[in-house]
Protein backbone atom coordinates (compact mmCIF):
# COMPACT_ATOMS: atom_id res chain seq x y z
CA UNK A 1 0.00 0.00 0.00
CA UNK A 2 2.80 2.09 0.74
CA UNK A 3 4.63 1.45 -2.38
CA UNK A 4 5.71 5.14 -4.18
CA UNK A 5 4.82 7.38 -1.16
CA UNK A 6 6.75 9.66 0.12
CA UNK A 7 8.06 10.49 4.03
CA UNK A 8 6.08 12.95 6.19
CA UNK A 9 8.28 16.03 7.24
CA UNK A 10 7.61 15.03 10.83
CA UNK A 11 10.09 14.44 13.68
CA UNK A 12 10.87 11.54 14.99
CA UNK A 13 12.09 10.33 11.37
CA UNK A 14 10.13 9.60 8.76
CA UNK A 15 9.23 5.79 8.80
CA UNK A 16 7.51 6.32 12.62
CA UNK A 17 5.73 9.53 11.38
CA UNK A 18 4.58 7.26 8.14
CA UNK A 19 3.69 4.14 10.44
CA UNK A 20 1.56 6.36 12.88
CA UNK A 21 0.21 8.22 9.81
CA UNK A 22 -1.04 4.50 8.23
CA UNK A 23 -2.14 3.52 11.86
CA UNK A 24 -4.73 6.38 12.16
CA UNK A 25 -5.98 5.78 8.71
CA UNK A 26 -6.65 2.21 9.40
CA UNK A 27 -8.58 3.12 12.70
CA UNK A 28 -10.88 5.75 10.91
CA UNK A 29 -11.36 3.28 8.00
CA UNK A 30 -12.41 0.38 10.18
CA UNK A 31 -14.39 3.26 12.00
CA UNK A 32 -16.48 4.23 9.37
CA UNK A 33 -16.39 0.69 7.81
CA UNK A 34 -18.56 -0.20 11.34
CA UNK A 35 -20.73 2.70 11.09
CA UNK A 36 -21.51 1.85 7.02
CA UNK A 37 -22.42 -1.88 8.26
CA UNK A 38 -24.46 -0.67 11.33
CA UNK A 39 -26.29 1.89 9.12
CA UNK A 40 -27.16 -0.84 6.44
CA UNK A 41 -27.84 -3.76 8.81
CA UNK A 42 -30.58 -1.05 11.05
CA UNK A 43 -31.55 0.87 8.81
CA UNK A 44 -32.01 -1.19 5.30
CA UNK A 45 -33.70 -3.65 7.44
CA UNK A 46 -36.35 -1.32 8.53
CA UNK A 47 -36.06 1.13 5.47
CA UNK A 48 -37.13 -0.85 2.62
CA UNK A 49 -40.99 -1.89 4.11
CA UNK A 50 -40.92 1.37 6.64
CA UNK A 51 -44.61 1.02 7.35
CA UNK A 52 -47.76 -1.53 6.64
CA UNK A 53 -51.19 0.61 6.08
CA UNK A 54 -54.05 -0.32 8.97
CA UNK A 55 -55.33 -2.67 6.02
CA UNK A 56 -52.07 -5.02 5.25
CA UNK A 57 -51.60 -4.83 8.88
CA UNK A 58 -55.52 -6.36 9.99
CA UNK A 59 -54.66 -8.68 6.93
CA UNK A 60 -51.19 -10.01 8.15
CA UNK A 61 -52.68 -9.51 11.74
CA UNK A 62 -51.89 -13.57 12.51
CA UNK A 63 -48.31 -13.11 11.05
CA UNK A 64 -47.80 -9.97 13.29
CA UNK A 65 -48.55 -11.17 16.46
CA UNK A 66 -47.34 -8.98 19.35
CA UNK A 67 -44.20 -8.04 17.08
CA UNK A 68 -43.24 -4.54 16.93
CA UNK A 69 -43.62 -3.16 13.56
CA UNK A 70 -44.78 0.40 12.21
CA UNK A 71 -48.64 0.59 10.82
CA UNK A 72 -49.85 3.88 9.23
CA UNK A 73 -53.29 5.04 8.03
CA UNK A 74 -55.09 8.42 8.81
CA UNK A 75 -56.34 9.47 11.90
CA UNK A 76 -60.22 9.03 12.17
CA UNK A 77 -61.80 12.13 12.66
CA UNK A 78 -63.97 12.40 15.99
CA UNK A 79 -61.74 9.35 17.32
CA UNK A 80 -59.25 11.31 19.70
CA UNK A 81 -59.66 11.10 23.19
CA UNK A 82 -56.97 12.21 24.95
CA UNK A 83 -56.44 10.81 28.89
CA UNK A 84 -53.31 13.07 30.37
CA UNK A 85 -50.32 11.78 28.87
CA UNK A 86 -52.12 9.26 26.85
CA UNK A 87 -54.73 9.29 23.86
CA UNK A 88 -56.76 6.73 22.49
CA UNK A 89 -57.65 7.09 18.78
CA UNK A 90 -58.43 5.41 15.18
CA UNK A 91 -56.53 5.14 12.30
CA UNK A 92 -58.48 4.38 8.84
CA UNK A 93 -56.12 3.41 5.87
CA UNK A 94 -57.84 1.56 2.67
CA UNK A 95 -61.58 0.82 4.40
CA UNK A 96 -60.11 -0.62 7.86
CA UNK A 97 -60.02 0.96 10.96
CA UNK A 98 -57.86 -0.29 13.86
CA UNK A 99 -58.26 1.04 17.15
CA UNK A 100 -55.04 2.87 19.08
CA UNK A 101 -53.96 3.63 22.71
CA UNK A 102 -50.85 5.33 22.61
CA UNK A 103 -48.48 6.03 25.49
CA UNK A 104 -46.27 8.60 24.28
CA UNK A 105 -47.84 12.15 24.09
CA UNK A 106 -48.95 12.82 20.30
CA UNK A 107 -46.23 15.93 18.13
CA UNK A 108 -47.89 19.06 17.99
CA UNK A 109 -49.36 18.64 14.91
CA UNK A 110 -51.33 15.08 15.64
CA UNK A 111 -54.92 16.28 14.56
CA UNK A 112 -57.93 14.32 13.18
CA UNK A 113 -57.76 13.36 9.91
CA UNK A 114 -53.63 13.86 9.87
CA UNK A 115 -52.04 10.60 8.14
CA UNK A 116 -49.54 9.03 11.13
CA UNK A 117 -46.97 6.28 11.38
CA UNK A 118 -47.25 4.53 14.56
CA UNK A 119 -44.73 2.57 16.18
CA UNK A 120 -45.56 -0.49 18.30
CA UNK A 121 -47.35 -3.83 18.29
CA UNK A 122 -50.87 -5.69 18.29
CA UNK A 123 -52.77 -6.36 21.62
CA UNK A 124 -55.90 -7.98 22.15
CA UNK A 125 -57.97 -8.19 19.09
CA UNK A 126 -57.33 -5.57 16.36
CA UNK A 127 -55.67 -3.03 19.31
CA UNK A 128 -52.65 -1.31 18.20
CA UNK A 129 -50.32 -0.15 21.38
CA UNK A 130 -48.74 2.46 20.00
CA UNK A 131 -45.53 3.64 21.87
CA UNK A 132 -44.47 6.67 19.30
CA UNK A 133 -46.52 8.56 17.14
CA UNK A 134 -45.12 10.28 13.90
CA UNK A 135 -46.77 12.65 11.76
CA UNK A 136 -46.32 12.56 8.45
CA UNK A 137 -46.71 16.11 6.51
CA UNK A 138 -46.97 16.79 2.46
CA UNK A 139 -44.71 18.33 0.31
CA UNK A 140 -47.07 21.48 -0.06
CA UNK A 141 -46.58 24.91 1.58
CA UNK A 142 -49.54 26.65 1.35
CA UNK A 143 -49.50 29.93 3.63
CA UNK A 144 -51.83 30.40 6.48
CA UNK A 145 -53.76 33.13 5.21
CA UNK A 146 -54.64 32.59 1.44
CA UNK A 147 -55.25 36.41 1.14
CA UNK A 148 -52.39 37.26 1.66
CA UNK A 149 -50.43 35.55 -0.89
CA UNK A 150 -52.03 35.24 -4.40
CA UNK A 151 -52.70 31.42 -5.48
CA UNK A 152 -50.70 30.12 -8.99
CA UNK A 153 -52.96 27.42 -8.80
CA UNK A 154 -56.51 26.98 -9.69
CA UNK A 155 -56.72 24.12 -7.19
CA UNK A 156 -56.11 26.63 -4.25
CA UNK A 157 -56.68 24.09 -1.37
CA UNK A 158 -59.13 25.91 0.65
CA UNK A 159 -58.76 27.21 4.34
CA UNK A 160 -59.67 25.80 7.65
CA UNK A 161 -59.38 22.82 6.45
CA UNK A 162 -56.23 22.00 7.69
CA UNK A 163 -56.52 17.60 6.76
CA UNK A 164 -56.99 18.31 2.76
CA UNK A 165 -53.22 20.12 2.50
CA UNK A 166 -52.02 16.37 3.60
CA UNK A 167 -50.94 13.63 1.67
CA UNK A 168 -53.30 10.99 1.32
CA UNK A 169 -52.96 7.98 4.18
CA UNK A 170 -53.03 5.39 1.56
CA UNK A 171 -49.68 4.59 -0.60
CA UNK A 172 -49.65 2.19 -2.95
CA UNK A 173 -47.47 -0.99 -2.11
CA UNK A 174 -44.32 -0.13 -4.98
CA UNK B 1 -5.11 36.41 -11.39
CA UNK B 2 -7.12 39.74 -9.88
CA UNK B 3 -10.09 39.51 -11.60
CA UNK B 4 -10.52 35.93 -10.27
CA UNK B 5 -9.66 37.05 -6.92
CA UNK B 6 -12.78 39.98 -7.51
CA UNK B 7 -15.05 37.14 -8.85
CA UNK B 8 -14.19 35.05 -6.07
CA UNK B 9 -14.76 37.57 -3.56
CA UNK B 10 -18.05 38.90 -5.15
CA UNK B 11 -19.24 35.27 -5.04
CA UNK B 12 -18.61 34.86 -1.18
CA UNK B 13 -20.41 38.45 -0.45
CA UNK B 14 -23.04 37.33 -2.79
CA UNK B 15 -23.48 34.04 -0.90
CA UNK B 16 -23.59 35.42 2.32
CA UNK B 17 -26.07 38.45 1.74
CA UNK B 18 -28.37 36.13 -0.29
CA UNK B 19 -28.08 33.62 2.62
CA UNK B 20 -28.76 36.35 5.02
CA UNK B 21 -31.94 38.16 3.02
CA UNK B 22 -33.55 34.44 2.49
CA UNK B 23 -32.61 34.02 6.71
CA UNK B 24 -34.87 37.41 7.00
CA UNK B 25 -37.54 36.28 4.78
CA UNK B 26 -38.28 33.16 5.98
CA UNK B 27 -38.48 34.32 9.19
CA UNK B 28 -40.18 37.37 9.03
CA UNK B 29 -41.99 38.28 5.99
CA UNK B 30 -43.20 35.02 4.57
CA UNK B 31 -46.33 33.85 5.92
CA UNK B 32 -47.04 30.72 8.47
CA UNK B 33 -47.73 27.25 6.76
CA UNK B 34 -51.66 25.85 6.83
CA UNK B 35 -50.26 23.36 8.07
CA UNK B 36 -47.46 23.87 10.09
CA UNK B 37 -47.50 26.72 11.19
CA UNK B 38 -43.81 28.98 12.16
CA UNK B 39 -42.86 25.27 11.96
CA UNK B 40 -42.39 25.49 8.02
CA UNK B 41 -39.90 27.96 8.20
CA UNK B 42 -36.86 25.50 8.29
CA UNK B 43 -37.79 24.77 4.44
CA UNK B 44 -36.09 27.94 3.19
CA UNK B 45 -32.91 26.27 4.55
CA UNK B 46 -33.16 22.09 4.83
CA UNK B 47 -34.17 21.66 1.24
CA UNK B 48 -31.26 23.84 0.27
CA UNK B 49 -28.86 22.59 2.29
CA UNK B 50 -29.50 19.41 0.88
CA UNK B 51 -29.44 20.26 -2.82
CA UNK B 52 -26.20 21.47 -2.32
CA UNK B 53 -24.59 18.16 -0.72
CA UNK B 54 -25.71 16.62 -4.07
CA UNK B 55 -24.72 18.94 -6.46
CA UNK B 56 -20.97 18.90 -4.70
CA UNK B 57 -21.21 15.28 -5.15
CA UNK B 58 -22.34 15.41 -8.93
CA UNK B 59 -19.57 17.78 -9.27
CA UNK B 60 -16.98 15.34 -7.57
CA UNK B 61 -18.26 12.75 -9.80
CA UNK B 62 -17.78 14.76 -12.77
CA UNK B 63 -14.38 15.71 -12.28
CA UNK B 64 -13.84 12.25 -11.30
CA UNK B 65 -14.63 11.01 -14.58
CA UNK B 66 -12.76 13.77 -16.07
CA UNK B 67 -9.63 12.68 -14.29
CA UNK B 68 -9.87 9.02 -15.59
CA UNK B 69 -10.75 9.84 -19.05
CA UNK B 70 -7.44 9.56 -20.69
CA UNK B 71 -7.94 12.96 -23.18
CA UNK B 72 -8.61 15.01 -20.03
CA UNK B 73 -6.44 13.69 -17.46
CA UNK B 74 -4.93 16.37 -15.28
CA UNK B 75 -4.57 16.29 -11.28
CA UNK B 76 -6.42 19.70 -11.37
CA UNK B 77 -9.32 17.57 -12.03
CA UNK B 78 -8.81 15.25 -8.87
CA UNK B 79 -7.78 18.61 -6.79
CA UNK B 80 -11.63 19.42 -7.43
CA UNK B 81 -13.43 16.39 -6.79
CA UNK B 82 -11.40 16.47 -3.41
CA UNK B 83 -12.58 20.37 -2.56
CA UNK B 84 -16.22 19.89 -3.41
CA UNK B 85 -16.37 16.67 -1.88
CA UNK B 86 -15.46 18.38 1.31
CA UNK B 87 -17.93 20.88 0.99
CA UNK B 88 -20.13 18.02 0.42
CA UNK B 89 -19.70 16.39 3.73
CA UNK B 90 -20.06 19.43 5.44
CA UNK B 91 -23.49 20.38 3.56
CA UNK B 92 -24.70 16.35 4.20
CA UNK B 93 -24.15 16.66 7.69
CA UNK B 94 -26.00 20.18 8.09
CA UNK B 95 -28.77 18.19 6.31
CA UNK B 96 -28.70 15.44 8.77
CA UNK B 97 -28.54 18.01 11.26
CA UNK B 98 -31.67 20.44 10.21
CA UNK B 99 -33.87 17.68 9.05
CA UNK B 100 -33.24 16.12 12.74
CA UNK B 101 -34.27 19.69 14.20
CA UNK B 102 -37.01 19.85 11.80
CA UNK B 103 -38.42 16.37 12.16
CA UNK B 104 -39.06 16.83 16.11
CA UNK B 105 -41.58 19.21 16.22
CA UNK B 106 -43.29 18.18 12.80
CA UNK B 107 -43.11 14.41 12.79
CA UNK B 108 -42.23 14.02 16.63
CA UNK B 109 -38.83 11.99 16.07
CA UNK B 110 -35.69 13.33 16.42
CA UNK B 111 -34.59 10.17 14.22
CA UNK B 112 -36.31 7.14 12.37
CA UNK B 113 -34.85 4.50 9.94
CA UNK B 114 -36.70 5.47 7.11
CA UNK B 115 -35.71 5.08 3.67
CA UNK B 116 -34.59 8.52 2.90
CA UNK B 117 -32.89 8.94 6.37
CA UNK B 118 -31.26 5.63 6.12
CA UNK B 119 -30.04 6.36 2.35
CA UNK B 120 -28.65 10.03 3.22
CA UNK B 121 -26.81 8.63 6.37
CA UNK B 122 -24.87 6.09 4.05
CA UNK B 123 -24.38 8.72 1.61
CA UNK B 124 -22.39 11.00 4.68
CA UNK B 125 -20.62 8.13 5.64
CA UNK B 126 -19.62 6.96 1.67
CA UNK B 127 -18.05 10.62 1.45
CA UNK B 128 -16.52 10.49 4.94
CA UNK B 129 -14.91 7.47 3.52
CA UNK B 130 -14.00 8.68 0.23
CA UNK B 131 -12.16 11.71 2.03
CA UNK B 132 -9.99 9.17 4.15
CA UNK B 133 -8.95 7.71 1.08
CA UNK B 134 -7.76 11.02 0.15
CA UNK B 135 -5.49 11.64 3.11
CA UNK B 136 -4.31 7.66 2.39
CA UNK B 137 -0.21 7.70 1.64
CA UNK B 138 0.26 6.91 -1.80
CA UNK B 139 1.86 8.65 -5.07
CA UNK B 140 -0.59 11.50 -6.46
CA UNK B 141 -1.56 9.64 -9.83
CA UNK B 142 -2.53 6.43 -7.78
CA UNK B 143 -4.26 8.28 -4.85
CA UNK B 144 -6.08 10.14 -7.93
CA UNK B 145 -7.06 7.42 -9.57
CA UNK B 146 -7.92 5.70 -6.75
CA UNK B 147 -10.18 8.52 -5.04
CA UNK B 148 -11.97 9.23 -8.74
CA UNK B 149 -13.23 5.36 -9.01
CA UNK B 150 -14.29 5.73 -5.41
CA UNK B 151 -16.16 8.79 -5.89
CA UNK B 152 -17.93 7.24 -9.12
CA UNK B 153 -19.46 4.38 -6.78
CA UNK B 154 -20.30 6.84 -3.87
CA UNK B 155 -22.10 8.93 -6.15
CA UNK B 156 -24.89 6.06 -7.09
CA UNK B 157 -26.45 6.70 -3.80
CA UNK B 158 -27.05 10.31 -4.73
CA UNK B 159 -30.31 8.97 -7.32
CA UNK B 160 -31.23 6.73 -4.43
CA UNK B 161 -31.29 9.28 -1.79
CA UNK B 162 -33.24 11.34 -4.03
CA UNK B 163 -35.64 9.07 -5.39
CA UNK B 164 -36.02 6.81 -1.99
CA UNK B 165 -39.48 8.65 -1.23
CA UNK B 166 -40.61 7.80 -4.59
CA UNK B 167 -39.34 4.36 -4.60
CA UNK B 168 -40.18 2.89 -0.53
CA UNK B 169 -42.78 3.93 1.59
CA UNK B 170 -41.15 6.31 4.30
CA UNK B 171 -42.01 9.12 6.85
CA UNK B 172 -40.47 11.78 4.38
CA UNK B 173 -42.61 13.70 2.49
CA UNK B 174 -41.47 13.89 -1.50
CA UNK B 175 -39.47 16.52 -2.90
CA UNK B 176 -41.41 20.39 -3.24
CA UNK B 177 -39.54 21.35 -6.44
CA UNK B 178 -37.94 18.42 -8.06
CA UNK B 179 -40.54 16.44 -8.01
CA UNK B 180 -41.51 14.02 -11.08
CA UNK B 181 -44.06 16.99 -12.39
CA UNK B 182 -41.40 19.36 -11.67
CA UNK B 183 -44.82 21.48 -10.67
CA UNK B 184 -43.30 23.39 -7.35
CA UNK B 185 -45.81 22.82 -4.40
CA UNK B 186 -45.00 25.78 -2.17
CA UNK B 187 -46.82 29.35 -3.42
CA UNK B 188 -45.98 33.00 -3.79
CA UNK B 189 -43.44 34.69 -1.58
CA UNK B 190 -43.01 31.20 -0.30
CA UNK B 191 -41.56 30.02 -3.21
CA UNK B 192 -39.36 32.90 -3.80
CA UNK B 193 -38.05 32.70 -0.78
CA UNK B 194 -37.15 28.89 -1.13
CA UNK B 195 -35.60 30.14 -4.42
CA UNK B 196 -33.53 32.88 -3.26
CA UNK B 197 -32.19 30.03 -0.56
CA UNK B 198 -31.42 27.64 -3.23
CA UNK B 199 -29.32 30.46 -5.52
CA UNK B 200 -27.46 31.89 -2.04
CA UNK B 201 -26.20 28.35 -0.95
CA UNK B 202 -25.29 26.97 -4.40
CA UNK B 203 -23.16 30.29 -4.44
CA UNK B 204 -21.76 29.30 -0.82
CA UNK B 205 -20.81 25.89 -2.34
CA UNK B 206 -19.53 27.34 -5.06
CA UNK B 207 -17.25 30.09 -2.96
CA UNK B 208 -16.05 27.27 -0.53
CA UNK B 209 -15.31 24.88 -3.00
CA UNK B 210 -13.22 27.28 -5.08
CA UNK B 211 -11.13 28.32 -1.62
CA UNK B 212 -10.71 24.92 -0.91
CA UNK B 213 -9.38 24.19 -4.45
CA UNK B 214 -6.85 27.05 -4.05
CA UNK B 215 -5.86 25.22 -0.41
CA UNK B 216 -5.29 22.00 -1.83
CA UNK B 217 -3.23 23.57 -4.57
CA UNK B 218 -0.87 25.70 -2.08
CA UNK B 219 -0.81 22.31 -0.16
CA UNK B 220 0.64 20.63 -3.44
CA UNK B 221 3.16 23.53 -4.32
CA UNK B 222 3.93 23.38 -0.72
CA UNK B 223 4.74 19.67 -0.42
CA UNK B 224 6.77 19.86 -3.94
CA UNK B 225 9.16 22.65 -2.52
CA UNK B 226 9.65 20.86 0.36
CA UNK B 227 10.77 17.61 -1.40
CA UNK B 228 12.72 19.62 -3.89
CA UNK B 229 14.23 21.46 -0.95
CA UNK B 230 14.99 18.11 1.07
CA UNK B 231 16.69 16.65 -1.53
CA UNK B 232 18.66 19.36 -2.28
CA UNK B 233 19.72 19.54 1.23
CA UNK B 234 20.17 16.27 1.20
CA UNK B 235 22.74 16.04 -1.77
CA UNK B 236 24.53 19.02 -0.56
CA UNK B 237 25.31 16.86 2.73
CA UNK B 238 26.25 13.93 0.82
CA UNK B 239 28.75 16.25 -1.23
CA UNK B 240 29.17 14.11 -4.24
CA UNK B 241 27.95 10.52 -3.16
CA UNK B 242 24.70 9.14 -4.16
CA UNK B 243 21.59 10.31 -2.68
CA UNK B 244 21.03 8.80 0.73
CA UNK B 245 17.71 7.01 0.46
CA UNK B 246 14.82 9.14 -0.26
CA UNK B 247 12.19 6.23 -0.12
CA UNK B 248 12.09 4.74 3.86
CA UNK B 249 12.70 0.88 3.23
CA UNK B 250 9.94 -0.30 4.94
CA UNK B 251 7.98 0.98 1.99
CA UNK B 252 10.15 -0.15 -0.41
CA UNK B 253 10.46 -3.49 0.68
CA UNK B 254 6.69 -3.77 0.29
Amino acid sequence: MGVGSLPAPASGGPRTAHRRKQVRLLVAALLIAGSLAFVIVQGLGSALVYFQTADEAVAHRAQLGNQNFNIEGAVVPGSIHRNGETVDFQIASGGVTVPVHSSGSPPQLFAAGVPVVLQGHFAAGDLFLSSQIMVKHSAQYVAAHPNRVKSPYATDPSPGAPASGVRGPAKPAP
Amino acid sequence: MTTQKVALRSVGIASVVGTGLTVWLGLWVTPPDRFMGNLVRLVYIHPGVAWVAFLAFGVTAVASALYLWKRTRDLRWDRLAGASAEVGVVFTGLTLVSGSLWGRPTWGVWWTWDPLLTTTSLLFLLYLGYLTLRKASAGPDVRARRCSVAALVAVVDVPIVHFSVLWWRSLHQPPTVLNPTLTPEIHGQMAWTLLLGFVSLSLAYAWMTAMRYRNAALEDAHETQWLAEALAERRAEGGVSPLPTPVPAEASSR
